[in-house]
């Protein structure tokens, strides 16, 4: 203790304090210097979840032309987990600090522009609505204002099939859900279900449940859930679990990769899966028309038409950057719009293009693999339409129903009334 | 001899200016009090520390606090405040059944686990006090599941215990304790023991090694007379090794609570929540509130509920460590 003066004791003190002020000083100097803006170029940062080989070279590829055609401009991509990319999101809108460029799931596009923190791109000279199906284009619509251009087109779900075991099973493709429950027990063996359900707990549940619900009559915000609509379409999935034609495991999987796994493995003969599953397929050795057939998703009664959630990944610019910033993102996402970049993109992304037009196209040079998906379109829904910032409760509420009536916890009739009553508050809030 | 006296600087009355005075046989009775001077050097050198504290510490807490109270969206995200929500967000955790039952859950959760570990690690910790042939390696083994990350830990059970192929399944057909295979992760009525089950092999490490420790330090003369005395193995434990041990026990009890009530990857792996949020606990729940729903209002509330849980542990923790505290110092002396 005496070693140290009592004045040395202070100075120590003082010095200790003052390199707490000066490091801290310095990390604030260091980071206003960084992030100072030089004024002969300009660096456009993009974040995105997209994570398949194609999708990584096609925006590789796309962001090298648009740097080579706009001198001083450079395209800074970050990589965002599809997990994370919500969350970190709204943490940069929080902080006003959103990137130029950001590649947005659609149910999420409403709560991003809640935010006030994206600029609505119909405000921007170039933006055009032509020629997109409606539905795509209005994911980003709001107050009358688009905020939103696709990334790389859409995509839906269908019934995908085994063909050898349907031949060896001797059933055809289901049209309807009789069909379908019968077909399933026909398929079923022991070694291989009839088919691969999705009900685990989350979005994806929600959304290969729709076109089962929606077809049926269901109403887009789930409002009427617990009516013959929507007990009819979960009794049938439950119907399936008990005949012991899709097993109770589906609690735990996922669409892609778990469900989809189950199929490639040859342990299911059927699933209800989007066209982003064909290079896997491809992969495991399964081609269109020899080992896989694709069908619309059955429904109730013949003749009801087969309404499907559209998916996919819209871009949106950030209104952190100023006007020069901004109007070079929209140039970054509007040359995506053209046909032929949107032919490449869609083929590298496994979607469909956005505009109908194109996708007619694409369908004729990419096969009729896809033709199903396509001709659903006309009757497909985004999911955030008519519910915006209220889709990711109500979807909640919706997967947590299906869990319930599924597991046993509830009867499927109790489990979608109570989320019935959840829905009405969700809607009234 | 205590170190800090308490006694105001104030009252130790005049001459504490001068810095020479060392020597004055006043000056030496009064111990550490300081002078002004060394007061502020005091409070210099506390400052990073303070600092820090309120950055890391109390900024969060009343953030989340008052978020609590307020009414949120991504709408209000961009704001510092949001409108005022009064108690809406805590009479929602009250109505919202699911809140509830995660409530609930966690308590059942928590006292199963602790109960579970609890037995497990002390029989173990009991036997490697014993000389066996590999002793020595088990004691070194049985460290392994708190070395995996918690997420790693969520998967395998996951693997383990899944419905189509899992391998506690084809053991329990194998050995014809069942015929058909076990919903474990499915059945909403068996998902949160199988949650339970995989955290108490995650916790009994923690309580083998603290318990362990414990029964190392038992003086081996008070088991002697205890011997001597004609006590049976079953009376030398619960009359003479329990006593001595129990601090530790309970430290170690309060420690595996803290532990076990915020747990959050385990259940995230195993069963993201489900099957229809039969295995939500408070944090799980709170998370989806706040990052699935995005109602950070109602999520801040029932997180709030676990900083209550925190805040009745720490000074608890604080009283009965101090014990134990003493009783080691005291020894060290």
């Amino acid at each position: 203790m005496k070693v140290f003066g009592r004045r040395r004791h202070l100075g120590l003190a003082v010095v200790a304090a003052a390199m707490f002020v000066v490091v801290g000083l310095l990390q604030v100097g260091v980071s206003a210097a960084t992030s100072a803006p030089r004024a002969t170029s300009i660096n456009l940062t993009e974040e995105d979840y997209f994570n398949t080989p194609g999708q990584i070279a096609a925006l590789a590829a796309y962001a090298k032309k648009f740097e080579a055609a706009h001198p001083g401009v450079t395209i800074t991509r970050e990589y965002v987990p599809f997990a994370n990319l919500d969350t970190k999101l709204l943490t940069q809108a929080a902080g006003q600090d959103l990137p130029n460029l950001l590649a947005v799931d659609n149910p999420f596009v409403s709560t991003m522009i809640s935010t006030g923190q994206v600029v609505p791109l119909s405000a921007i000279k170039g933006f055009s609505t032509t020629g997109y199906f409606p539905a795509v284009i209005n994911e980003g619509l709001s107050g009358g204002k688009y905020y939103s251009l696709p990334v790389a087109g859409f995509n839906s779900i269908a019934l995908i099939y085994n063909i050898p075991m349907f031949k060896a099973a001797n059933v055809t493709p289901p049209k309807t859900w009789a069909q379908l429950v019968t077909d399933a027990k026909a398929l079923t063996t022991p070694k291989h279900y009839g088919i691969a359900l999705t009900c685990e707990a989350a979005e994806d549940t929600t959304w290969q449940w729709e076109p089962f619900f929606w077809s049926n009559g269901g109403a887009f915000t789930f409002a009427n859930i617990a009516s013959a609509p929507g007990v009819q379409a979960l009794s049938l999935w439950q119907e399936l679990i008990t005949d012991g034609s899709a097993s109770k495991a589906c609690l735990d999987w996922s669409q892609t990769p778990a469900a989809s796994s189950q199929f490639e493995a040859g342990k299911a003969a059927m699933m209800v899966n989007g066209p982003w599953n064909f290079s896997g397929l491809n992969l495991a050795h399964m081609y269109y028309g020899k080992q896989f057939g694709v069908v619309p998703v059955p429904v109730r009664v013949a003749g009801q038409h087969v309404i499907v959630p559209l998916g996919g990944e819209d871009w949106m610019v950030g209104a952190s950057g100023g006007t020069a910033a901004q109007q070079l993102a929209f140039d970054y996402i509007e040359g995506m719009q053209s046909p032929s970049a949107e032919l490449s993109l869609s083929k590298l992304f496994g979607y469909l293009p956005p505009k109908e037009a194109v996708a007619k196209t694409f369908v004729q040079q990419e096969g009729a693999a896809w033709s199903v998906y396509a001709n659903q379109t006309i009757y497909a829904h985004p999911r955030t339409l008519g519910l915006g910032v209220k889709y990711p409760k109500v979807s909640e509420a919706v997967w947590t129903a299906i869990q319930a009536g599924l597991s046993g916890s509830q009867s499927v009739k109790s489990a979608l009334t109570t989320a019935q009553s959840q829905i009405k508050s969700i809607l009234a809030g | 001899m205590s170190a800090v006296t308490g006694v105001p600087s104030q009252s130790v009355g005049a001459g504490h200016g001068r810095g020479g005075a060392h020597v004055s046989g006043v000056r030496k009775a009064r111990g550490f009090t300081l002078g002004r001077r060394q007061h502020l050097a005091a409070w210099l050198f506390l400052m990073p520390a303070i600092l820090y504290v309120l950055f890391a510490f109390a900024l969060p807490i009343i953030y989340n606090i008052m978020l609590s109270f307020e009414q949120t969206s991504p709408a209000t995200i961009a704001d510092i405040t949001a409108p005022f929500a009064g108690l809406a967000n805590y009479r929602f955790i009250l109505d919202d059944p699911t809140s509830r039952t995660a409530i609930i859950h966690t308590f059942e959760f928590t006292f199963g686990s602790l109960v579970g570990q609890f037995i497990i690690g002390f029989s173990l910790a009991l036997l490697f006090t014993l000389r066996f042939p590999g002793r020595t390696l088990g004691r070194s083994l049985i460290i392994v599941p708190w070395l995996l990350p918690l997420i790693v830990t969520g998967l395998i059970f996951r693997f383990l215990f899944q419905l189509e192929g899992g391998a506690v399944n084809q053991l329990l057909i194998d050995v014809g304790l069942v015929h058909q295979p076990i919903d474990w992760l499915d059945n909403p009525h068996l998902a949160l023991v199988t949650v339970l089950i995989a955290n108490i092999w995650l916790g009994v490490p923690f309580f083998t090694l603290l318990l362990y420790s414990a029964l190392q330090d038992v003086p081996v003369q008070v088991k002697e007379a205890a011997l001597i005395d004609g006590a049976g193995a079953w009376q030398r434990l619960r009359l003479v090794i329990v006593p001595i041990i129990l601090p530790v026990i309970e430290v170690t009890l309060l420690l595996g609570f803290v532990f076990t009530v915020k747990v959050f990857d385990l259940v995230i792996a195993l069963t993201g929540g489900g099957p229809a949020n039969t295995t939500q606990l408070i944090t799980t729940w709170s998370y989806n509130l706040s990052f699935q729903q995005f109602s950070f209002g109602e999520g801040a509330a029932l997180n709030n509920v676990l900083l209550v849980l925190a805040m009745i542990c720490a000074p608890l923790y604080l009283y009965m460590s101090r014990g134990s505290l003493r009783s080691s110092s005291g020894a060290e002396k």
